[in-house]
């Protein structure tokens, strides 16, 4: 009887095996066209978002050092052009920055309703995320913020008087870097040198 | 062994098996799950330790979270199992018991491979891709769990060995 036991056994994990290796190489194929349509969803987004960036930014009539660079980008559409652009002002604020001081910086904004929170260009460490300068700068400005989740989890629920879910039920805090909205958690993404991170307050009422 | 008395042995081994899972969750896949279904299948067989496998996975899962790693875990055993069968079954060919320690070495080596199969999971949702950055940042739980169940053969053996057997004989 352990001999049939064993036969059927070895027949079903072979089986099962040969299942997961189909399937697995059916999906490898497929994978490579899911990559290339994220890659496409994310440029279109990018150049939405960088639309969207401008019409905001002509309401709010904030004329500053971030709006200027962004609203470069947005008004070549090419993504192509939009990266050289991009490499060329990092370059050139890192030689700058490199003339005056070492210290590493990113420019931080964050747009309430109508208005903007705050504004500040602030230095990052090695292996910075985007939540811990949301969370640096809090702390040195005294403005409250509500997490749930930790480490590459995280979650930012509120910031100051603004909690997700008070201004219709898809309102809630995103963040965009360089005008893009990246896939993945804050406390995933690491900032580099002379990023423009903004976090906004999306609110539909 | 009667079908009662089997029934009740794969009830308690599975409870053994579901407490210490769920008892040992902070500890980073250290657990005598794995030991205990080798030991398992050398006395009792190989279809005894499949049901226990289906027992433990199932039960322990609606308490830990169930997915569609549940399924992964079930077929890692079962490969196992089998594995085990096969070690076994050379052994009594030349009329010998497993040694303590072959067997201890053998149940190190299937920590990775129960990491190996689970992790075949993404293969299945994501591709090749996806499996490689998802086993090579697993390769140090499997070493923890390799190391786990080398730890709780030695522990273990010994004394459920002499268990099992006498059981075994007792209620042939």
């Amino acid at each position: 009887m352990n001999k049939q036991v064993k036969k059927y056994t070895t027949l079903y994990v072979t089986i099962i095996f040969i299942g997961i290796g189909m399937l697995g190489f059916f999906h490898s194929d497929s994978s490579q066209s899911y990559s290339s349509d994220v890659a496409h969803k994310s440029i279109l987004t990018m150049e939405k978002s960088a639309e969207k960036k401008e019409t905001s930014q002509q309401k709010e009539e904030t004329s500053d050092k971030v709006s200027q660079p962004q609203k470069q980008q947005s008004s070549n559409q090419q993504p192509q052009s939009q990266q050289s652009q991009q490499s060329q002002k990092e370059e050139t604020t890192s030689d700058v920055s490199s003339l005056i001081e070492k210290k590493e910086e990113v420019t931080l904004t964050i747009l309430g309703i109508n208005k903007t929170i705050g504004q500040e260009n602030v230095e990052i460490e090695d292996g910075d995320s985007v939540f811990s300068v949301l969370k640096r700068y809090t702390t040195k400005h005294q403005i409250s913020m509500k997490t749930s989740g930790y480490g590459s989890m995280i979650y930012v629920r509120g910031i100051g008087d603004l909690v997700e879910h008070e201004h219709g039920a898809g309102s809630g805090w995103v963040y965009k870097v360089n005008g893009a909205s990246p896939n993945i958690s804050a406390g995933n993404y690491e900032v580099s040198q002379g990023d423009v991170i903004v976090w906004e307050y999306i609110y539909s009422e | 062994m009667s079908k009662s008395k089997e029934i009740s042995l794969i009830g308690i081994l599975a409870a053994v098996n579901i407490a210490s899972r769920i008892a040992l969750q902070s500890l980073p896949n250290i657990k005598p799950v794995t030991s205990l279904i080798i030991l398992s299948v050398i006395v009792f067989g190989l279809s005894f330790g499949i049901k226990l496998t289906f027992v433990t996975t199932i039960v322990s899962n609606i308490y830990l979270g169930m997915g569609i790693w549940t399924f992964f875990q079930i077929f890692a055993w079962i490969v196992i199992c089998l594995l085990t069968q096969g070690v076994v079954d050379i052994f009594h060919k030349v009329k010998k018991e497993p040694p303590l320690l072959f067997m201890a070495v053998f149940s190190f080596c299937m920590g990775y491979v129960f990491g190996f199969i689970v992790s075949l999971e993404q293969f299945v949702v994501g591709g090749v891709g996806l499996f490689i950055s998802y086993y090579s940042v697993g390769i140090a739980f499997d070493t923890m769990h390799a190391i786990g169940n080398f730890a709780f053969y030695l522990l273990c053996a010994p004394f459920f060995m002499k268990l099992f057997i006498k059981e075994k004989e007792h209620f042939l």
